[in-house]
């Protein structure tokens, strides 16, 4: 009875150590394909970043107008947020490759699945990208238009605006993703609603008093009010 | 950009009917049948002994005027209708003032006339004299642009006070003191070279008139017209009026930087004609600045962002310090005013961020030079307040140097 222990405790352990010893050229090719990858992730990242440095591409960006993306870079230099992309691009391909030396059926169907998933995943990062430079853009011109208007409560007009868009573009990203379902759905509808009401209420009862005088002109129709002294044009 | 050759062919065969001009006069504001007689009258009156038997050539706004051919004498000006804007307004949307100087400059290029004038302010409000003074320096002595010079009302006209004559003056060095205005006159040679200056960038308030005259190196005078800037309505909102204003002008600085950082010191500018009596303010009374000075605490508490991507740190302090100052007490350093348009404009230039926020960023701070410019002159006679213009085009050209150095080189220079 010991020895039949003791050979089925040989066996298992043969079969793990070979299972180990076959999986050991698929660990090591990992490790070789992640250090390529990354060799080669960091010669094109220096490239990329010598050739946009070259065509000045930061301030051909500005002249498009699309200055928002630095302040999305890291630096503040869109070149950096390009070649920094490419470079962990270029490291995510190698670690695939690593990934598919343990077991071709496996990796294969992993990478036949990633590679339809891309699409997903690009739109969502474009539009969550095109949401988060148009959220700061109509902040701003918020925050500038209600400081204009002399507004006390601007900040916070411009912050809950930004919320606005960044949740509405969060919301058609992980769509996009197919993460969350009717769940994200549900959640954005509060979490907008939330929003807009409580914008509503800050700006009503902030503005109670200008909208009563505004109300009050409009049915009084005072046109002695005293002319602005100022003219600017 | 309008252009003749796109006119009706009616305007086009009358155009050649003419057969030339020795002046033609635009008049956009023309209206009716007695104020085009009237109008006429008054140019051949200002024409008498100073161009006898010149022909002119009196363009006025088309279709609002059916019977015009029957409203002027046969010896008065021949008339020509054109579709022209009133150059004392803003514009509808779509259409643009440029293009009424354009087709006025054509029309009077095509026409062979030896000058040109735009009346765009109301032509019974302009005696024969006064016209005279504007038509004369270009006729007789070789002026190849007059400005008009309108009696100063102190509240009046602030952007122009504030920043295009100052900015204008320190950057051409030429001491216009309305560089955008509704009436000039134009020799033949700065309509020649108009015409072959490139239409892009050249929109909105015609600020590059001036500019262009001056790097082009022509004679600039200016006519005392004795009468007040055209009233304008302005925009409801004071941030539309700072960036129509600004826009132009910075755009106009970009394209003439070669040759405003060659230009020293600055010269007065010839003025043609007697000072009339100044308008009477006396019952003015005090303005309420209250209101600018909260807007601009406003924005120095919620534009950080903004203005610290424009302004450099020690500009920033020194506006901190002003948030702290009651109305009353309440001024902003010419030298200090002169850096902040000189940052803008270099923002401006470099796109820092969308044009249109960083031009209307500059509101509160406009409000702020406005309340403590109002504070300062509320009681002052007519030639204090002059006084006062000037001494902000002094600094304004004091700080030149500054502009300059963060022009040539925007990176290294930050104080």
């Amino acid at each position: 009875m010991w020895e039949q222990v003791q050979q089925a405790l040989n066996e298992s352990t043969t079969r793990v150590i070979t299972g180990m010893a076959d999986l050991l050229p698929g660990f090591v090719a990992l490790l070789v394909a992640l250090a390529v990858s990354s060799v080669f992730a960091w010669l094109l990242a220096s490239l990329l970043r010598r050739f946009l440095r070259s065509i000045g591409f930061d301030a051909r960006l500005k002249d498009w107008g699309l200055s928002g993306l630095a302040d999305l870079s890291p630096g503040r230099s869109p070149t950096l947020l390009v070649a920094r992309t490419a470079a962990w691009l270029v490291i995510l391909v190698g670690f695939l490759i690593g990934v598919a030396a343990f077991n071709a059926a496996f990796t294969s169907e992993l990478a036949l699945r990633a590679f339809h998933y891309l699409p997903n995943v690009i739109a969502a990062v474009a539009l969550f990208l095109v949401g988060t430079v148009l959220a700061r853009f109509v902040a701003r011109g918020v925050l500038i238009s209600a400081v204009n208007h002399n507004l006390q409560y601007a900040r916070l007009l411009s912050m809950g605006v930004r919320w606005l868009v960044l949740v509405l573009a969060a919301a058609m990203a992980l769509e996009h993703l197919g993460i969350g379902g009717r769940i994200v759905e549900l959640a954005f509808g509060i979490l907008f609603g939330g929003i807009v009401l409580t914008l509503a209420l800050a700006i009503g009862l902030g503005s109670k008093d200008l909208v009563s005088r505004s109300l009050e002109r409009q049915t009084t129709k005072v046109a002695e009010e005293e002319p602005e002294p100022f003219r600017h044009l | 950009m309008a252009d003749l050759e796109a006119l009706s062919p009616n305007i086009k065969e009358r155009l050649a009917a003419l057969n030339g001009a020795e002046l033609v006069c635009a008049m956009p504001t023309v209206a009716t049948a007695s104020g085009l007689r009237d109008a006429a009258a008054r140019i051949r009156q200002a024409l008498d002994g100073l161009a006898p038997g010149a022909k002119t050539v009196l363009m006025h706004p088309d279709g609002a005027l059916p019977d015009a051919a029957s409203a002027v004498e046969p010896d008065g000006p021949a008339l020509l209708p054109f579709p022209i804007l009133p150059v004392d307004q803003r514009p509808p949307a779509g259409q643009n003032l440029a293009d009424t100087y354009r087709m006025v400059f054509d029309a009077s290029h095509r026409l062979g006339a030896r000058g040109c004038v735009v009346v765009g302010s109301d032509p019974a409000l302009l005696s024969s004299r006064v016209l005279r003074w504007l038509i004369q320096p270009v006729l007789e002595q070789d002026f190849d642009l007059v400005t008009p010079c309108y009696a100063r009302q102190r509240f009046q006209g602030l952007l122009t006070s504030a920043v295009v004559a100052p900015v204008t003056r320190a950057l051409y060095g030429k001491r216009i003191r309305f560089p955008i205005g509704a009436d000039f006159a134009f020799s033949a040679r700065l309509i020649a070279r108009e015409l072959q200056l490139p239409t892009a960038g050249r929109e909105g308030i015609p600020v590059w008139l001036a500019s262009d005259a001056a790097c082009t190196g022509l004679k600039i005078g200016q006519a005392q017209l004795g009468i007040p800037m055209p009233a304008q309505k302005d925009p409801p909102d004071v941030s539309a009026a700072v960036a129509q204003v600004l826009g132009p002008l910075f755009l106009d600085m970009e394209r003439n930087a070669p040759c405003w950082q060659k230009v020293r010191a600055s010269q007065s500018i010839p003025l043609f004609g007697t000072v009339g009596t100044p308008p009477d303010e006396a019952g003015a009374g005090a303005a309420d600045v209250s209101r600018m000075v909260e807007t601009f605490r406003l924005g120095y508490r919620n534009l950080q962002d903004v203005w610290s991507a424009v302004l450099p740190p020690a500009t920033l302090v020194e506006l901190k310090r002003l948030t702290s100052l009651a109305p009353a007490d309440f001024r902003l350093p010419d030298e200090l005013w002169a850096r902040t348009i000189y940052d803008f404009a270099l923002a401006h230039r470099q796109r820092v961020m969308n044009r249109d926020h960083l031009l209307r960023a500059m509101t509160p701070l406009y409000l702020a030079w406005v309340a403590s410019y109002a504070a300062q002159v509320e009681a002052a006679v007519p030639t204090a307040v002059e006084q006062r213009l000037d001494r902000l085009g002094t600094a304004f050209e004091a700080q030149k140097p500054y502009l300059v150095s963060r022009w040539r080189w925007p990176d290294r220079f930050n104080p």
